[in-house]
């Protein structure tokens, strides 16, 4: 009895089984562009010792072509029927897009903020349908930064800079990206470069009729000392600002909810989807750019003078 | 006794816990303006309206708050911070250090035909108003000005 007990003990874990591949869908309508992507994949498994292997495109698409369509509902009913065919473009929304291996699908629709939507993919032959649902969020407006002639943005040790804007319906993520043109002379040989600087990425949950975000401007100085290399004889010289904003639909934060508060025990979700039958999300997500805005005087000197960035060669007026 | 202990125990653990959580929030780096609590530094506190007689509200918009330590400094563009204005806000608090400060604060109107004219804007829209002043910074007080245009 003891011999066939210990013989029916293996201590060997098999690390690698051989599974079905899953669906992994990923869709953020844009409420602000009349075309929508829908990118279609597969997980897969790497046998055991290869990891280290190139991916094969094949992997990560399927043989099979499937139906993509989004229903758009209204008081718990479709009304609409909306179907993707498949885009053979390279320029895509944003995320990592291969030019092959990765199925992205478009339609030509523009998704209404505070309506319900529907996403299914049907696989046919292999009896697999993905589905998903999100309410498309309203999208923000942008109040700070603002151009306004004779305004500038600042970005030195004294003031801190105050991004403000209206959140609208369904808020969830939000962040900033400021993108600074300078140009480089060397060698009396100019070329226009840009660097950029991210804010934090801002959670909220709640509707509120103006946010208000501080960004500290010693953090600029450092972003730009990150990205920038200092050379002998280099002349550096600010241009102007552009603002980026990106926020996302609720279904996203509360999906990646999890990782912005990592290291907070109770909030740790992750690996999480709000698909059905497959991984990946199904959200709503809207990008705005707020353009020419200018330097101020005291964020050129503080570029050129601060301990942070005195070596990478900006000049100011006053020099 | 004995109960009190378990008491005091468990204030201790769970302050300890409270402290180690609010350890991990996540910040935005070193902030100069945080680490200026103490008196070696003083506040001032600025409004800004944007109150015009003859021109809509929604015409005017805050274009720049500058200081300097000196008037001609102000003349020179020399400043030692310039404010991040917005329409959405009516006061400005900045933290220095004790001493004499010049300011210069600007407003422009946008609104098209002759409303900006009308309200005294040099040039019409797009046009600025200017004005400046000065205030005193004493170590761990704040002070308060309020920006007049003529």
């Amino acid at each position: 009895m003891v011999l066939v007990l210990c013989q029916a003990c293996t201590n060997n874990i098999e690390l690698y089984v051989n599974s079905d591949p899953t669906p992994v869908v990923y869709c953020l309508l844009n409420p602000l562009e009349d075309t929508q992507y829908v990118r279609v994949g597969r997980s897969f498994n790497l046998p055991s010792g290869e990891s280290d292997k190139a991916i094969s495109p094949d992997s990560l698409s399927w043989s099979t072509e499937p139906e993509v369509y989004i229903e758009e509902w209204e008081d718990d009913d479709p009304v609409r029927l909306i179907i993707f065919k498949r885009s053979d473009i390279t320029r895509r929304d944003s995320g990592l897009f291969p030019v092959s291996g990765l199925d992205v699908y478009r339609a030509e629709f523009k998704p209404v903020p505070g309506k319900e939507y529907h996403l299914f993919v049907y696989f046919e032959g292999l009896d697999k349908i993905v589905s998903a649902e999100t309410i498309v969020m309203s999208a923000p407006e942008v109040l700070d930064p603002y151009n306004v002639p004779g305004r500038t943005i600042s970005f030195d040790t004294i003031s801190p800079y105050y991004l403000r804007w209206s959140g609208g319906d369904y808020p969830g993520l939000y962040q900033g990206l400021f993108k600074m043109n300078y140009s480089e002379t060397i060698n009396d040989n100019t070329v226009y470069e840009s660097c950029y600087f991210k804010t934090p990425v801002y959670r909220k949950q709640s509707v509120s009729e103006i946010f208000e975000e501080r960004v500290n401007g010693l953090n600029f100085l450092k972003s730009v000392a990150d990205q920038l290399d200092d050379a002998p004889g280099i002349k550096r010289e600010v241009i102007n600002f552009e603002f980026i904003f990106y926020s996302t639909g609720s279904d996203l934060s509360i999906l990646v909810g999890g990782d912005l508060n990592e290291g907070n025990p109770f909030s740790i979700i992750r690996n999480s989807s709000n698909i059905y039958g497959g991984s990946g999300v199904f959200s709503s997500m809207v990008i705005q750019k707020v353009t020419n805005l200018e330097a101020s005087l005291t964020t050129k000197y503080f570029l050129a003078t601060s301990q942070l960035t005195k070596d990478l060669g900006f000049i100011y007026e006053g020099q | 006794m004995r109960k009190s202990a378990y008491q005091i125990i468990n204030i201790i653990v769970i302050a300890f816990i409270i402290s180690i959580i609010d350890a991990c929030s996540p910040g935005e780096g070193i902030d100069p303006v945080e680490n200026t609590e103490n008196l070696d530094y003083g506040r001032v506190q600025l409004e800004f309206p944007v109150d015009d007689a003859h021109v809509p509200l929604r015409c005017i918009k805050r274009a720049d708050l500058s200081i300097s330590y000196t008037a001609d400094s102000l003349y020179r563009k020399e400043y030692i911070t310039v404010v991040n204005v917005s329409d959405y806000k009516n006061l400005y608090e900045v933290v220095l250090e004790p001493g004499t400060y010049y300011y210069q604060a600007g407003k422009t109107c946008i609104c098209g035909r002759d409303t900006c004219l009308w309200g005294g804007y040099p040039g019409g829209q797009n046009g600025m108003k200017w004005t400046m002043g000065f205030f005193e910074i004493t170590s761990g007080k704040i002070i308060y000005d309020r920006i007049k245009f003529d």
